[in-house]
């Protein structure tokens, strides 16, 4: 899943780590969830789109996932 | 995070605990047994699993000793155990079934090899083969995710 947080992440000078705290997950995971290997669970979705102050939609493409499903 | 702070620190004592018990037996062991213990190659393996998980006891008490430290290293160890993502790699690696199962299967085999040392070398081995595939799919896992 293609996601902007690599991008806004270097808008607000913000290192994985950093956010990985403030979202309560690990760095591993960010490193992951960004490069598109891991999907994230909604509740940290939730979680990452708040901390940027964005709608979930807005962080993550859910384009792909949308079409499949026929929605 | 004070539930976890009084949850590390009880695992601190039950780990140095373990490691003062360890070095308890060695020293008994060396200072006040007779050289032939039962069956020497269990007796062996016996105290090298003892060192082993010593070992492991003390590198944990030093990774919570120095998390305790800091609220940002507490927090990461708080994540760290806690993440969706590492929770479904060491689902997917099978712990912590294989790892308690591993160690019921070298028990009885220690146990068991007092009788017949076929016994003890054959749940050895499939103890320790499972530990390594359940090691290999982790760190397969942990690179696929």
């Amino acid at each position: 899943m293609r996601t902007k947080i690599k991008e806004l992440r270097k808008e607000r000078k913000l290192s994985q780590e950093d956010l990985a705290l403030a979202v309560g997950t690990t760095r591993q995971t960010i490193t992951s969830i960004e490069t598109g290997k891991y999907i994230a669970s909604l509740p940290l979705a939730y979680k990452i789109s708040h901390y940027f102050g964005m709608a979930i939609e807005d962080v993550f493409d859910l384009s792909e996932y949308l079409d499949e499903g026929g929605v | 995070m004070e539930n976890y702070r009084e949850r590390i620190k009880r695992r601190m004592a039950l780990l140095s605990a373990w490691i003062l018990l360890t070095a308890g037996l060695g020293i008994y062991n060396v200072f006040c047994t007779a050289d032939e213990t039962g069956v020497p190659e269990i007796f062996g393996f016996q105290c090298g699993l003892a060192c082993g998980l010593s070992l492991c006891a003390l590198l944990l008490l030093l990774r919570y000793g120095r998390a305790l430290k800091d609220e940002r290293g507490l927090q990461k160890l708080y994540n760290q155990e806690h993440d969706k993502r590492m929770k479904a790699v060491r689902a997917k690696a099978g712990v912590p079934m294989v790892p308690i199962l591993s160690f019921i299967m070298m028990g009885v085999g220690m146990v068991m090899g007092y009788t017949n040392s076929v016994i003890f070398y054959t749940l050895t081995a499939a103890a320790m083969g499972q530990l390594l595939v359940s090691s290999a799919a982790k760190l397969v896992y942990l690179r696929r995710m």
